[in-house]
């Protein structure tokens, strides 16, 4: 157990693991995540379809049995102190889910009555967001957007310290979708925590602090979004050249990363782009265009679960320690595939 | 506890299912009263009636005279002489003529039930539908949860499984008391009113009285048994279908088998168990033959007491709802 009292992390998992067993075999859907989602603000839980998002969150949760593997909310061991910590855990999974013949109002009473909070918070709540006039309605009778904040207005039942959504704008109009959002921010700059699952990245771009990388269910990059996108952005430089195959030979004989990409080569790894025109010049290679590279979240999500997906070389994002290992052969399960930017960002709090 | 209890009772009474089985229970009630009353009415009121029919008997009577064919009558006497002679047998008889009704016979046999018989088989009778119904409302009311898949949702604040399970299974016992109440209600308070209403004179004596309160007692343990394995198969199960499928099936299938290839087994029959426990004790008779074809054929009484019927359902209930909480402490929730 690598995690004691009090660390800063509202979540954090090592080692988890899951295997969903059916008539048709097994799939190993959680691969040894290890998530640490720190304590206060918004922390985006990224990842394509099928990443195993949704199950890392029902395990949380205590709704899935992990195979192996620890998992602390507050520095509690879930699932064994779930019961003390749940009061301050909220969270949706999926689609909001209550009886489709009762009202919400009565949804959110009989929740509270449940967990002993007085029934004056459940019109409290309903008014927090936005449903104080529609809350005598059967929930069957909602729109999608009326269901999330329902499920929402339940999770604030709690007043709790973490809250976890799992896709929760899927489905929404863009209101709706920004609505969502602003709840969101306002709740992680409340001073709780929100760990919000997504595979909009537009989305997490815009109201993450921090975010985890998920793909075939290990974590490939975790740490801040900006610190993410800068990594990514400062050691990237795409040059043209008239000879692409021979300035890769020069600048890899150089020391540098060169790779062959359309339009030129991409060099990965350089403090100063000098270096590389002055390496190819001396060989008679001259340089007719050099551009940094501009990643957002996006490129860096795309490479790295693309690359985790179809087992290709994932060009991480700079300055993260690359185990030697990790490029080329980093298939799923192999622990060189995951990427980190926590030191960074550890050191930046 | 007692609170999560109180939560799933709210549940379940704020559920329409609920009031249906309710309504279900009254116009049940409503149609047995319907055909009772033929049967209960008042020994002049029935003299009234046997007059008026033995009359029109006795006219129909009167115009078939006139055909009597006196050759055909004699020739039919002599055929049934010889038969009785030659099997030996004085009573049989092969309706040869109409023989002139009598008021007598008209009148003969009928008098109106006596109440505490009467109360007490419409117990056993309109007993078995609560039954069923508590049955099928404890693994609705917990299965609809698997349905709608709020149970993930309820487990977010209350992840204290065994809580559940027993709030869950307890709340759904429970809800069987109002409701089998109901239904006790309209038999033991119907019943008098029934005699009361046709003009019978009938009454039950203090034993009687606490005869059928026992049995009302057990009829509702047993309704609130039931609803509490309803609940645990229900979460087993995952599907009302599941379980009223299951339930069925067994009693059409398992116990006709049985009954039929296993006579002396049949006293480890459920619903013969249940019986014999509603009914405080129970009989099954049997013809069991010797083999070959004229075997002896003799009929075996079975007896069933109160005891053993409450060990079997009780062993095989309680084995249900343990199987169900262990299966749902370690069970994967969507
Ligand atoms: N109950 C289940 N039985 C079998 N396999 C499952 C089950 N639930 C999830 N899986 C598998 O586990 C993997 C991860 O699924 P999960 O739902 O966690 O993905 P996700 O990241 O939430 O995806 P999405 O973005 O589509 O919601 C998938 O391959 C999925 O098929
Ligand atoms: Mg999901």
């Amino acid at each position: 157990m690598e995690l004691v009292a009090d660390d800063g992390l509202a979540v954090a998992t090592r080692g988890l693991r899951k295997t969903f067993r059916g008539i048709r075999g097994r799939r190993v859907a959680i691969h040894g995540l290890d998530l640490d989602v720190p304590a206060g603000g918004v922390h985006g839980f990224l990842g394509p379809n099928g990443s195993g998002k949704t199950t890392t969150i029902r395990m949380l949760l205590g709704l899935l049995r992990a195979d192996s593997g620890t998992m602390h909310i507050f520095g509690q061991p879930v699932p064994q102190r779930l019961p003390h910590v749940i009061a301050r855990v909220g969270a949706i999974v999926e689609s909001p889910k209550f009886y489709p013949t009762f009202t919400g109002r009565r949804s959110l009473s009989l929740l509270a009555q449940a967990i002993g909070t007085d029934q004056r918070r459940v019109g409290e709540v309903l008014e927090e967001v936005g449903l104080a006039d529609r809350g005598d309605d059967r929930f069957a009778g909602y729109s999608l957007g009326m269901k999330q904040r329902l499920a929402i207005a339940a999770t604030l039942l709690k007043s709790p310290d973490l809250l976890i959504f799992d896709e929760p704008t899927n489905g929404l109009d863009p209101a709706g979708i920004r609505e969502i959002r602003e709840t969101m921010r306002n709740l992680g700059t409340q001073g709780r925590t929100v760990l919000v699952s997504s595979h909009i990245l537009s989305e997490i771009e815009q109201i993450a602090d921090t975010v985890s990388i998920i793909g075939r269910g290990q974590v490939v990059a975790q740490g801040s979004v900006a610190s993410l996108i800068n990594e990514a952005e400062t050691g990237g430089v795409d040059v043209g050249v008239d000879n692409p195959e021979a300035a890769v030979a020069v600048l890899r004989r150089a020391g540098m990363t060169a790779d062959l990409a359309p339009g030129g080569l991409r060099v990965t790894g350089v403090d100063r782009p000098a270096d590389i025109t002055r390496a190819l010049a001396a060989q008679g290679l001259y340089v007719d265009r050099l551009l940094p590279v501009h990643l957002d979240l996006e490129s860096v999500f795309l490479q790295l679960t693309q690359a985790d997906q179809l087992g290709a070389t994932p060009p991480p994002p700079e300055g993260t320690p690359t185990p030697p290992s990790a490029p080329g052969g980093a298939g799923p399960g192999s622990p060189g595939s995951r990427h980190t930017a926590d030191a960074d960002e550890e050191a930046g709090r | 506890m007692t609170q999560l209890t109180r939560v799933e009772l709210r549940r379940i009474f704020s559920r329409k299912i609920v009031h249906l089985s309710v309504l279900a229970i009254l116009a049940v009630a409503l149609l047995t009263f319907w055909g009772l009353w033929q049967s209960v009415q008042p020994q002049s009121a029935f003299e009234e009636q046997a007059r008026q029919d033995f009359e029109q008997v006795h006219e129909q009577w009167e115009q078939e005279q006139e055909f009597r064919d006196e050759e055909f009558i004699e020739q039919c006497l002599e055929e049934q002489e010889a038969e009785r002679e030659r099997i030996g047998d004085q009573t049989i008889d092969f309706g040869c003529e109409w023989p002139e009704p009598t008021l007598d016979e008209m009148l003969a046999g009928y008098a109106p039930p006596p109440m505490a018989d009467l109360a007490t088989s419409q117990l056993q009778q309109t007993g078995t539908l609560v039954f069923f119904l508590v049955l099928l409302g404890g693994s609705t009311a917990t299965a609809a949860e698997i349905a709608h898949r709020t149970l993930g949702t309820w487990l977010t604040f209350e992840p204290r499984r065994d809580r559940v399970f027993a709030s869950k299974v307890l709340a759904s016992g429970l809800v069987a008391i109002p409701i089998t109440a109901v239904f006790l209600a309209i038999i033991l308070l119907g019943v008098p009113l029934l005699y009361r209403i046709r003009g019978v004179d009938d009454a039950m004596t203090a034993t009687q009285w606490t005869d059928l309160a026992w049995t009302s007692g057990r009829i509702v343990a047993l309704a609130v048994f039931l609803g509490m394995v309803g609940a645990a198969a229900g979460l087993l199960l995952k599907h009302t279908g599941a379980v009223l499928g299951i339930a069925v099936g067994y009693l059409l299938v398992v116990e006709n088998m049985v009954r039929g290839l296993f006579p002396e087994r049949a006293r480890y029959l459920l619903s013969e168990n249940l019986i014999a426990w509603v009914n405080d004790g129970h009989q099954i008779y049997n013809w069991v033959c010797d083999d070959g074809f004229d075997g002896e054929c003799r009929e075996v009484v079975t007896r069933i007491s109160l005891e053993h019927g409450a060990a079997v359902i009780g062993l095989v209930g309680v084995a249900v709802i343990l199987l169900s909480w262990v299966v749902f402490r370690r069970r994967d929730v969507d």
